[in-house]
């Protein structure tokens, strides 16, 4: 995890003399800080990046609103992806400042999500091809001057969302969300009674698919959207109903390339508290815990590997959540939430959180 | 007609066995059963009228069949804009009305099926196993203006009357489900206005409240989204006019209008001005006055066809940013008034 002494460390004095004096202070005390997209007090979007108490250490705005946050596992730089239908990815260095923009390639947009390679040299987007109407995987090469799109491969559905690179850094896991858009529309879904998700497993140096697990044919306007893994080999998926919610449909499920797809079973109290609706997923660094958020349910809900639920909390608009060092989950709301399940929450007051947010690592350098 | 005075008596049941008036009782009794009533009444209609073109072919019962449908389509566009409940369920929307159809891929099905003469469309059973895009207001409008509707209409024993017929009888039977589906006692209007944590849907008042203000709050974008934006174009070049919805029939714009009236009307049935201080009572009257903006602003003189590319282009840039308008002031300043304001990713998740 990010610790003061990492941030203090790697951002370097000139930054952190650049800080306000409370913000300063803050970076002086914090354990733990997380970086997440938002909504400013003024309408704008940007990313933040906060201390676990909710305190604001540095902020900048994003050309429209973000989605996703992805950190590279080594430099420590990170990415702000561009909410579908987006044409951008922002890259920031390790402290938060900006160093380049990404724009989609003609032809292409982005999904909001994306992944470094494990040497943290390339990366990997979540794209449209929309006038064929299929989900692509776009190829980044990083170097010290720019930052190449050297290729792409198909991501064997339409409308990939997430996507999670295996711990070998063999496979891409592709969340194929199963729904058409393109620009002449805008965001509205082009195929619902036709959509066919799946999550899939993508060889890294080809897109080559070495596997793909699809929910049942019944449950097939289920949009598998968002995953997380602890370990890289069991992936956790949470889905969106595209139709009225209903108590039949679960909504989660855990994958790995040895036992296929597999849905949880939750009560049907629990699954009406989700909505039919998950937004964001997380697992804990030791694999045993699965959060997941439901901001049209206003539920964030933890669970056990087996499915039995350990916490629900009730919280506005709860959509952001980022896994803590203490085995928990920090959470940030639409409605300027912001804290650790289990303990009472902060008002960011001019701050609204979107979708996602992520825990700052700590990298060797 | 029996069934029809049997589902006005079950409306009837809903809106007074409760003690008091709720935002859910307002839009289910004065916009919500009526308007999928009024859409069940103008597609039993239009079966009516395609049974009597195809039984007696002339330009009488043709120009009758064409009228009903533009009734039917008007019936549509006025609760088109209700997007929650019975309409999610079984692909009951593309059903009705399969739109966008980007690549024309339902148009050529459409064709197909016309040019194959397929048997296969003409049952509704089998009708309703195809693909939604031939079995909706979009195929019904290819069979009555799309090329060759007048001398394949005209004929003695037309398999394109019979395929325009059993499309208008497949949209009455989701009309009825709809009817039925938000009127019997156990349906989604029961649901609507009993909100407990043992319902299905909705658990508090808060969330029958987010999807009643989703209406108007995403009303306007999926009208700009879906009727307005390619059709018109960034520029008059890059205009599509012909993917414009209902172009042959020359309804694109009454459509529109129908759209934007319906969102006045239902912010009207709702009265949301009654949860609000009257201090906050011009957000909902300015919402409604863009409503009549917006309507107005598809007066044009020329056809549909020409509108995006000729001097009337202007009128529908100010259409674009008036539903912008209506769309920030629902999803914004109303959203707020109401307390659902902060609920940007709930509102507008992905």
């Amino acid at each position: 995890m990010w610790s003061r002494r990492d941030f203090l460390a790697i951002a370097g004095s000139s930054y952190i003399s650049a800080l306000a004096p409370p913000a300063f202070a803050q970076v002086s005390q914090s354990d733990q800080l997380f970086a997440a997209t938002c909504r400013f007090g003024d309408g704008e979007f940007g990313l933040a990046i906060l201390d676990q108490s909710g305190q604001l250490i540095s902020s900048e705005k994003l050309p429209s609103r973000g989605h996703d946050v992805v950190q590279c596992p080594t430099t420590g730089s990170f990415l702000v992806f561009a909410r579908r239908p987006g044409l951008f990815a922002a890259l920031f260095d390790r402290s938060g400042r900006p160093i380049g923009q990404v724009d989609a390639v003609a032809g292409r947009h982005f999904y909001g999500h994306g992944i470094f390679s494990s040497d943290g040299k390339m990366f990997y987007a979540t794209e449209n091809d929309f006038d064929n109407a299929r989900g692509i995987i776009g190829i980044y090469r990083i170097g010290t001057q720019q930052i190449e799109r050297i290729g792409e491969f198909y991501s064997n559905g339409i409308g990939p969302h997430d996507v999670q690179l295996s711990a070998d850094g063999q496979f891409l896991m592709v969340a194929n969300g199963g729904i058409e858009t393109h620009p002449d529309f805008s965001r509205t879904k082009l195929n619902l009674p036709t959509m066919k998700p799946n999550v899939s497993w993508l060889h890294l140096k080809d897109g080559a698919v070495a596997a793909s697990f699809e929910p049942p044919a019944a449950w097939h306007k289920l949009s598998l959207r968002h995953m997380a893994t602890a370990n890289g080999k069991q992936v956790w998926v949470g889905g969106q109903l595209q139709e009225s919610a209903s108590t039949d449909v679960p909504l989660i499920a855990k994958l790995s390339l040895d036992t296929g797809i597999e849905f949880l079973d939750l009560s049907p109290e629990h699954q009406r508290m989700l909505q039919g609706y998950i937004g964001s997923i997380e697992v804990d660094a030791n694999g045993e815990q699965i959060c997941v958020s439901s901001p049209k349910g206003n539920r964030a809900m933890v669970f056990d590997q087996h499915g039995n639920v350990r916490h629900v909390k009730e919280l506005a608009d709860v959509c952001a959540l980022a896994p803590t060092g203490q085995s928990s989950f920090q959470f940030g709301t639409g409605t300027g939430e912001f804290g650790q399940l289990g303990a009472q929450p902060n008002e960011i007051n001019g701050l609204q959180f979107d979708n996602h947010m992520i825990a700052l690592s700590a990298q060797t350098i | 007609m029996i069934r029809t005075f049997a589902s006005a008596m079950c409306a009837l049941l809903i809106s007074t066995s409760a003690f008091a008036d709720s935002i859910e009782q307002r839009v289910l009794n004065n916009f919500i059963v009526p308007g999928y009533q009024a859409f069940e009444v103008a597609a039993d209609s239009q079966v009516g009228t395609m049974e009597a073109l195809c039984a007696a072919p002339d330009a009488q019962t043709l120009s009758t069949a064409r009228l009903s449908f533009g009734d039917l389509v008007t019936r549509w566009s006025h609760i088109e804009i209700v997007r929650l409940g019975p309409i999610l369920q079984d692909n009951r929307l593309e059903r009705i009305l399969f739109w966008p159809d980007r690549k024309s891929i339902g148009l050529k099905q459409i064709q197909q099926v016309i040019s194959q003469k397929d048997e296969t469309a003409i049952t509704i059973a089998s009708l309703q196993q195809k693909s939604v895009a031939v079995q909706g207001l979009g195929a019904l409008e290819f069979v009555l203006f799309g090329t060759g509707a007048d001398k394949d209409l005209l004929a003695a024993q037309s398999f394109r009357c019979q395929y325009g017929l059993t499309i208008a009888s497949a949209l009455h039977e989701v009309a009825l489900e709809l009817d039925s589906e938000w009127t019997r006692p156990d349906g989604f209007g029961t649901v609507l206005q009993n909100p407990a944590q043992n319902n299905e849907t909705y658990r508090d008042k808060n969330e029958t409240l987010r999807d009643i203000l989703g209406v108007v709050a995403h009303g306007p974008e999926i009208i700009f989204d879906t009727r307005l934006k390619k059709y018109m174009g960034e520029t008059a070049d890059a205009s599509a006019p012909k993917s414009g919805l209902f172009w042959r029939s020359g309804l694109t714009l009454f459509s529109i209008s129908t759209n934007a009236t319906a969102l006045g009307d239902f912010s009207q049935a709702a009265d949301f001005n009654a949860l609000l201080d009257e201090k906050d009572h011009w957000v909902v009257d300015s919402f409604i006055f863009e409503t009549q903006n917006a309507a107005r602003a598809t007066q044009v003189t020329t056809s549909v066809l020409d509108a995006p590319q000729s001097k009337e282009r202007s009128k529908l840039e100010y259409l674009g940013l008036v539903l912008h308008s209506m769309g920030e002031i629902a999803g914004q300043e109303l959203a707020q008034v109401l307390g659902q304001s902060a609920g940007f990713s709930s509102l507008d998740g992905d």
